[in-house]
């Protein structure tokens, strides 16, 4: 897995998530997601666009984090998730807690909506 | 007549196993081996990739949990194909047993409240699967995981 992060305008962090986020690369992912707390990066755009798998562990991360987010009056916004990613989030029943949109526009939207 | 039959459904068993060494990096080996294999079947995409997941869940806990990710360890996947049933058996020696009741009764909402990482990965494994469970074999730890295939 790699993940790319990049400063939007707006101060948004994109992060573009590339390859699996299983069990392994959780730790990494955890590390990028502690940072970006650490920085006072509250607001992030998630890029699923090349994300092929996502197993509890990675998404463990991100509902670790979602507190301390929701606190800064931030969160994740994700797009562009193809369908097997996605029916992790509906087995859990996290595309109801989680925002998850198709594009990087309307995640824009969201997190600037919110703020 | 019966009989006949009986010996066709058995002929189309299909039996192979994979060996991994109990690190987090040999997860993505097993997947890679499971979707070789699933993708001889007839299921979806969908519900092949439901199947890795769930199979990757009960590895990760074996490897993660059962033996501390000591490479000097590994796990065994057994898989077996029928025209009926998928069954995978995940075997160790590691010492994991899973809290049964602590998934069942765990909520998305307590994770996010306790900012908890872990298990809803048995959460996963029981509802992508038709059958689900632990028990012990000549002192070997065995996770069986089955899914219907009619």
């Amino acid at each position: 897995m790699i993940v790319e992060k990049r400063v939007q305008e707006g101060g948004l962090l994109k992060l573009a998530i590339k390859g699996d986020l299983d069990a392994s690369s959780a730790i990494e992912m955890d590390e990028v997601i502690k940072s970006a707390l650490g920085e006072s990066q509250f607001n992030i755009l998630v890029d699923c666009k090349q994300l092929n798998y996502i197993s509890s562990a990675g998404l463990g991360v991100f509902i670790s984090y979602l507190e301390d987010f929701k606190n800064n009056h931030g969160g994740f916004v994700f797009f562009d998730m193809n369908e097997n990613v996605y029916n992790v989030f509906k087995l859990l029943g996290l595309h109801n807690i989680f925002s998850i949109v198709g594009n990087e526009g309307d995640a824009k939207k969201i997190l600037f909506n919110e703020n | 007549m019966l009989e006949t039959k009986e010996m066709l459904r058995k002929s189309s068993l299909m039996k192979t196993n994979f060996i991994a060494s109990c690190t987090r990096e040999q997860l993505k080996e097993i997947r890679q081996f499971l979707s070789k294999e699933l993708a001889r079947t007839h299921l979806s995409d969908s519900e092949q990739h439901q199947i890795i997941l769930a199979v990757d869940e009960a590895c990760a806990n074996a490897i993660i949990h059962g033996n501390q990710c000591n490479c000097t360890k590994s796990i065994k996947l057994n898989l077996e194909i029928s025209e009926d049933d998928l069954v995978i058996e995940i075997s160790d020696i590691g010492n994991y047993r899973p809290n049964e009741i602590k998934w069942q009764s765990r909520d998305i909402a307590t994770n996010i409240r306790e900012r908890q990482k872990g298990g809803l990965g048995l959460k996963l494994i029981h509802k992508i699967m038709d059958n689900v469970s632990y028990f012990k074999r000549d002192k070997i730890n065995i996770c069986s995981l089955t899914k219907h295939l009619k």
